[in-house]
C-alpha cells in the first residue's frame, strides 16, 4: 500500500470537544469517525469529549468553539474547529497527505 | 477608598419621564464609582448589558474592573471577569495597583477571573463552528461564584479572531442575551477604532447603554473624559465630565455633585481660628474637601487662608499657598501684621508659597503648574487666592472645566483645599456668581459692614456639607494673633442666639446695611473689572501688534517675490519677441 511518508504505527492522539450531540458536534465525530478510520487506520486514538461536562478542561486547552479538535500527538499540537465536513482543511491542518481511496 | 462610602444597597429608583420603559421600574446596580452612579441616577440599569468604548489606555479596563471590585467588596455581589487581552498576572497587578486583591477576592469566591487565550482561536476551520465551548466556560466561572456581575474584557479582540466576524459577532449576541437572561449585570469593554464606537456594531441593538472615555491631550494637559452616551431605562446627563485615575481607582465628580455623603471618619481639619471651628459644627472642615471663602476685597479672606495653613504648619503638616495677586514676600508681610507669621515655616520647609501672574499664562498651564507644585511639596492643606483671578483667563467653559479638575485633583490627593472668591455683585451678594460654589464641600462668607463710622467684619457659613453648621452671623476681629471670632453676632439692637425670629431680624438687618454698603464694594468690583479688562487688553494688543508685524514681514517677502517673478517674465517675453522676430 502507498503510504505518504507516514512510519506505519506511529500513534496519532486526538481529543475532540463537542457540544452534547447537537447538529454540528454530532455532525463532526461522523464525519471525523470516518476520516481517520480511512486516513489513520488503527493508528489513532480519539477522545471525544462533552463541553457541558468538561469546563474544567476547556479552561486547560483554552477551547473557546465546539467542535473543536486538538491533535495532542504527534507533535507539534494543532487545533482545527468547526464540522470537519471540509476534507482537504481538516488533513492540511493536520499535516496529512491525503491518502488515496481504494 | 472607604467602603461604608459605598454602603447603599441596590436602589430602586423610577425613571424620570424618560418615556422609553413606560416609567416602568428599573432596578440599579451601583457601580460603586460615586460620581458614575450619580450621573446614573444609582447606577447601571440591573440585568443589562453595558459597553464601555474607548481608546487604547482611556480607562476602560480599571473602570469594569472597579465596577467589579466594589461589587464584590460592598455590594455582596460576586462577579465574572472574562477578558480577551490580559494575562491573570498582569490583570492582578494591576487592580492590586487601586487596592484590590484580585487573589484574596478569588480565594474568598468573590471575584472569578476567566482568562481567555485568544492564540489558541486561530486554528484552521473545517466547517460550521459556534463559541458553545466559551458559554460553558463562562458559565462554569458564574456558578463558581454565584456571579451577579459580569465583564467582558476587549471584546474588539474577540471579535477579530478566529478571522469569521459574522459568526462571532452573532455569537456575542447570543452570549449576551443569555447573561441578560440570568439576570447578570454585564460590562462589556471594547477599543473604539478609528471610526469611533461604532465599529463595534453591536451596541445600537443590543447593548442597553453605551458609556464612551475619552483621553485626549489639550494644551499640555491630559484629560479624561466620560460620557454616558445612552442607558435604556434610565434617566441620565449626556454631558461629558472630567475624571482620573487615581489611586483607588476612577474619581468622577460630576459637576452637580453636591449632595454626597461625606466620609465622616475620613477626620476633621481645623480651620485655625477656634470660633470657626465651632461654627462648622464638626470641629473644622472634612479632610480632603473644598471650600470656598467669598467676600469682597479686603474682607478677610486672605487672613482666613493665612490662618488656615499656619494652623497646618503648627500640627506639624506641609501646606502650599498658591497666591496669584501677589509676591510670597508681600505675603509674608501682610500677614505678619495681622500676627501670622508664615515665614517660620517657610524656614522649616512646612510651607511653600507659589506666586503666579493669572494672566502670564494659559488656564491649563495653571493647573499643570498646580499639581507640579503640588507633587513636589507634598501639602496636607492648600490654599488658592483668589480663585477668581483665573476667570478672565479662558472661556466660561475653560475656566470650569479647569477648576472642576483642580478641585478634583486635590480631592484625590486627599489635600484639603481653601479657596478664596473676590464676590462679584448680585443681590444678596452671597451669589459668587460662578462654578466653585457649587463643587465646594463649605462656603463661607465674609464682609465688612459699615455703621457709626465703625467696620464691622462678618462671617457666615453658607454652606457645610454633611455638618450641622451654626446659621448664624458672626463677627470676627482681626487681632495681633489672627483672627478671633467674636461670640454672636450681636445685631444692631440686641443680642442673637438662639431663636429664629431673632436671626431672622439680624438678617434683616444685615441685608439693609449691606444696600448701604453696595456702593463700597461695587466700586472695589469696578476696579477689579478694570484691572482684569487692562490686562486683557495689554495682552490682545501684544498679540496684536505681533500680528502685524508678522503680516509687515510677510508683505516686504512678497513684494520681493514679485519683482522677482517680474523680472522673469520680462526677460521670458523679450527672449520670446525676440525669436519671434527671428522668425519673421
Amino acid at each position: 500500500m502507498p503510504d505518504s511518508g507516514r512510519p506505519h504505527g506511529e500513534p496519532f492522539y486526538f481529543r475532540l470537544y463537542v457540544n452534547g450531540m447537537n447538529g454540528n458536534s454530532s455532525q463532526a465525530v461522523a464525519n471525523l469517525q470516518s476520516l481517520l478510520e480511512t486516513q489513520l487506520p488503527e493508528q489513532f486514538d480519539l477522545e471525544v469529549l462533552n463541553i457541558v461536562e468538561n469546563p474544567e478542561a476547556l479552561d486547560e486547552d483554552d477551547v473557546l468553539a465546539t467542535p473543536t479538535l486538538i491533535k495532542k500527538l504527534p507533535e507539534p499540537v494543532s487545533r482545527l474547529l468547526g464540522d470537519f465536513s471540509n476534507q482537504d482543511a481538516v488533513l492540511a491542518g493536520m499535516g496529512l497527505q491525503p491518502k488515496a481511496q481504494t | 477608598m472607604d467602603e461604608s462610602a459605598h454602603g447603599q444597597a441596590q436602589t430602586k429608583t423610577s425613571t424620570s419621564g424618560d418615556g422609553a420603559s413606560g416609567g416602568a421600574a428599573v432596578d440599579k446596580v451601583p457601580t460603586g464609582i460615586l460620581g458614575l452612579d450619580q450621573i446614573l441616577g444609582g447606577g447601571l440599569p440591573k440585568g443589562r448589558a453595558i459597553l464601555v468604548v474607548g481608546s487604547a489606555g482611556s480607562g476602560k479596563t480599571i473602570l469594569a474592573t472597579e465596577f467589579l471590585a466594589r461589587g464584590a467588596l460592598a455590594h455582596d455581589e460576586p462577579g465574572v471577569l472574562v477578558t480577551f487581552e490580559e494575562s491573570i498576572n498582569e490583570l492582578s497587578a494591576n487592580a492590586a495597583g487601586f487596592g484590590w486583591d484580585f487573589k484574596r477576592l478569588q480565594e474568598e469566591k468573590r471575584l472569578q477571573p476567566l482568562v481567555v487565550d485568544l492564540s489558541a482561536a486561530g486554528g484552521m476551520q473545517t466547517g460550521s463552528f459556534d463559541l458553545e465551548a466559551l458559554f460553558v466556560r463562562i458559565g462554569n466561572a458564574i456558578k463558581k461564584v454565584g456571579a451577579r456581575r459580569l465583564v467582558l474584557d476587549g471584546i474588539n479582540n474577540l471579535l477579530a479572531s478566529f478571522n469569521n466576524e459574522p459568526v462571532v459577532r452573532s455569537e456575542l449576541l447570543r452570549l449576551l442575551r443569555w447573561l441578560k437572561d440570568q439576570d447578570l449585570t454585564v460590562v462589556v469593554t471594547g477599543e473604539a477604532g478609528e471610526d469611533g464606537w461604532t465599529r463595534l456594531g453591536f451596541e445600537e441593538y443590543l447593548a442597553d447603554g453605551l458609556i464612551a472615555l475619552d483621553h485626549r491631550v489639550e494644551g499640555k494637559v491630559a484629560k479624561r473624559l466620560l460620557r454616558v452616551v445612552k442607558c435604556r431605562g434610565i434617566s441620565h446627563s449626556t454631558d461629558e465630565f472630567p475624571f482620573l485615575i487615581a489611586k483607588d481607582g476612577i474619581s468622577l465628580f460630576p459637576v452637580n455633585a453636591a449632595d454626597l455623603d461625606y466620609d465622616i471618619s475620613a477626620g476633621v481639619v481645623e480651620s485655625g481660628v477656634a470660633g470657626l471651628d465651632e461654627m462648622l459644627g464638626h470641629g473644622g472642615f472634612y479632610k480632603g474637601s473644598a471650600i470656598l471663602v467669598s467676600g469682597s476685597a479686603g474682607t478677610g479672606k486672605s487672613t482666613l487662608g493665612a490662618s488656615f495653613v499656619d494652623a497646618a504648619c503648627r500640627r506639624g503638616e506641609r501646606a502650599i499657598y498658591f497666591t496669584f495677586e501677589e509676591s510670597p514676600s508681600q505675603v509674608v508681610r501682610n500677614m505678619k501684621s495681622v500676627g501670622i507669621d508664615l515665614a517660620q515655616w517657610q524656614d522649616k520647609g512646612l510651607l511653600a508659597i507659589r506666586a503666579t501672574r493669572a494672566m502670564q499664562q494659559g488656564i491649563e498651564s495653571h493647573l499643570t503648574e498646580m499639581q507640579e507644585a503640588v507633587r513636589a511639596a507634598k501639602p496636607s492643606v492648600a490654599f488658592v487666592d483668589p480663585i477668581s483671578a483665573l476667570l478672565p483667563v479662558g472661556t466660561e467653559n475653560e475656566v470650569k472645566s479647569m477648576m472642576t479638575r483642580m478641585i478634583d485633583y486635590f480631592r484625590s490627593e486627599g489635600i484639603t483645599t481653601m479657596m478664596s472668591n473676590l464676590a462679584k455683585g448680585g443681590v444678596s451678594g452671597e451669589a459668587a456668581d460662578f462654578h466653585v460654589s457649587s463643587m465646594a464641600d463649605t462656603w463661607l462668607l465674609v464682609r465688612v459692614i459699615e455703621e457709626n463710622a465703625e467696620r464691622n467684619n462678618i462671617i457666615q457659613v453658607l454652606k457645610s456639607r454633611g455638618m450641622d453648621h451654626s446659621r448664624l452671623v458672626r463677627e470676627f476681629n482681626f487681632t495681633d494673633s489672627g483672627i478671633e471670632i467674636v461670640d454672636a453676632y450681636i445685631g444692631l439692637d440686641g443680642i442673637v442666639i438662639g431663636s429664629a425670629r431673632h436671626t431672622a431680624e439680624a438678617k434683616d438687618k444685615l441685608h439693609r446695611e449691606r444696600r448701604r454698603s453696595d456702593l463700597i464694594k461695587k466700586k472695589e468690583e469696578l476696579a477689579e473689572k478694570r484691572r482684569a479688562m487692562e490686562a486683557q487688553v495689554a495682552r490682545l494688543e501684544a498679540e496684536h501688534k505681533a500680528e502685524e508685524e508678522a503680516l509687515a514681514v510677510e508683505a516686504e517677502a512678497n513684494d520681493r517675490q514679485e519683482a522677482i517673478e517680474n523680472l522673469a517674465v520680462n526677460a521670458v517675453v523679450s527672449e520670446r519677441s525676440k525669436s519671434t522676430g527671428d522668425a519673421a
